[in-house]
């Protein structure tokens, strides 16, 4: 993977998204729910592609 | 950053590390478990079933269930009580003092339509109370929690160090780059700095609204102290209602809801409680949206007269203990929430477990 945007880039992306998920799921039920949903799958996806792309850079 | 500068914060993330990951460990494994707590406590449902009543049998007066309690419990004084959601049955919590220590006090389940006790709830029985128990404070009390809470407080400050010395560690790698060709350190230091940075945020925010529910006696204790004591002023040096003197709940409830139209009642403090003065029924009412659930406002009611004497907000460190608890549990979306907070716990169970290792290993490397 490249530096993208240096050394806190993806971090600072991947943070944003999870407040943003945990605050929005304390705001309803339903679709926020699912924005809630989609913010905290953020850096386990992130963290899911990380690992795929070692092992195939092996 | 200085190499001076980079050395007193790789000092601070180890030995700030170090003193609080065993009680991480055992938070996070126990942690686990507690997450589905609802779905394993409904799997193991040994509360008797209720009475077949017709679907629109109506409720009785909550007093009735204040006798019935009282009834099973002779010398107890009512403390609290509160309403499931998904059954119409109402708890009643008795004690032979207002603020009884741990295991002194009964909680009877009583079905609404009929005011019969349906079973006590024995909230110290079963395995998953003593997962809790371990969760909350090792089966030390408020010593342990607040202990608990220090350890959350060196966790917190493990976490903001390792995100600053994330930095220098990167220098020259890309976000999630693996060094597979070299030692197994570096690449379980890869990993940790991986694993640690992307979860970073979900950790500092179960870690921190942690060590606010630690609090939870002690922010009470403050609004009793701070709020509770200028709402009631006018009763400030008459001695405590005795329990004979109090009126009804049924009317305090009436004025309550009639006071806050729109709001749905989560429990009442009978007078004397944690939760209430020495002269006044607290009905605490939440509010009916998915937005303002968590926000609690306590309506206190003369317990003599029945009147309304004052109702006001909770002030900003009880509305952050209040949103600590969802936010540390979970529990607010729904089945995939709580998968992905599982998901995230075992993550922050390897970032925890491979931090000793990298600790352990160090010799070697050096060497």
């Amino acid at each position: 993977m490249k530096r993208v945007g240096g050394t806190f880039g993806i971090p600072v992306v991947l943070a944003v998204a999870t407040i943003a998920a945990l605050i929005s799921g304390l705001l309803g039920d339903g679709a926020v729910d699912v924005v809630a949903w989609l913010g905290l799958a953020l850096p386990l996806i992130a963290i899911g592609k990380a690992l795929r792309a070692s092992v195939y850079a092996k | 950053m200085r190499t001076a500068t980079v050395r007193t914060w790789c000092w601070v993330h180890k030995w700030t590390s170090l003193v609080c990951t065993v009680f991480l460990l055992m938070l996070c494994l126990t942690g686990l478990p507690l997450i589905f707590h609802d779905e394993i406590d409904a799997a193991f449902d040994d509360r008797p079933p209720l009475a077949a009543l017709p679907k629109d049998a109506p409720d009785l007066p909550l007093d009735a269930f204040v006798r019935t309690a009282v009834a099973m419990y002779p010398g107890e004084r009512p403390l609290f009580m509160s309403f499931d959601d998904d059954r119409p049955v109402t708890n009643v919590t008795t004690a032979k003092v207002a603020q009884p220590g741990r295991g002194d006090l009964h909680i009877t389940a009583i079905d609404r339509r009929t005011a019969k006790p349906v079973g006590a709830l024995d909230e110290d029985a079963g395995i998953m109370a003593v997962i809790l128990r371990l969760h909350v404070d090792m089966f030390a009390g408020l010593p342990g929690k607040l202990f608990f809470g220090f350890m959350g407080l060196l966790f917190c400050a493990s976490i903001v160090s390792g995100i600053v010395v994330y930095a220098p560690f990167m220098r020259k790698l890309a976000f999630g780059d693996i060094r597979t060709n070299r030692s197994r350190r570096v690449r379980w230091l890869d990993l940790h700095n991986l694993l640690g940075i992307a979860t970073a945020m979900w950790v500092g925010v179960v870690g921190l609204t942690g060590v606010v529910n630690t609090l939870s006696e002690t922010l009470t204790a403050v609004w009793r102290a701070d709020q509770l004591a200028a709402l009631t002023r006018p009763y400030e040096g008459q001695p405590p209602l005795p329990v004979a003197a109090w009126g009804s709940v049924d009317r305090a409830m009436r004025a309550a809801r009639a006071a806050a139209p729109g709001t749905e009642p989560q429990f009442v403090a009978f007078p004397g409680t944690r939760f209430s003065s020495e002269h006044h029924y607290a009905v605490w009412l939440k509010g009916a949206t998915p937005a303002t659930r968590q926000l609690l406002t306590p309506a206190l009611i003369d317990a003599r007269s029945g009147e309304l004497t004052a109702m006001r907000s909770m002030p900003w460190y009880m509305l952050a203990l209040r949103l600590s608890q969802p936010l540390h549990f979970g529990d607010y979306g729904a089945m995939p929430m709580k998968v992905l907070w599982a998901l995230l716990d075992m993550i922050a169970i390897i970032v925890l477990a491979s931090g000793v290792y990298l600790w352990l290993s160090r010799r070697k490397a050096s060497a």
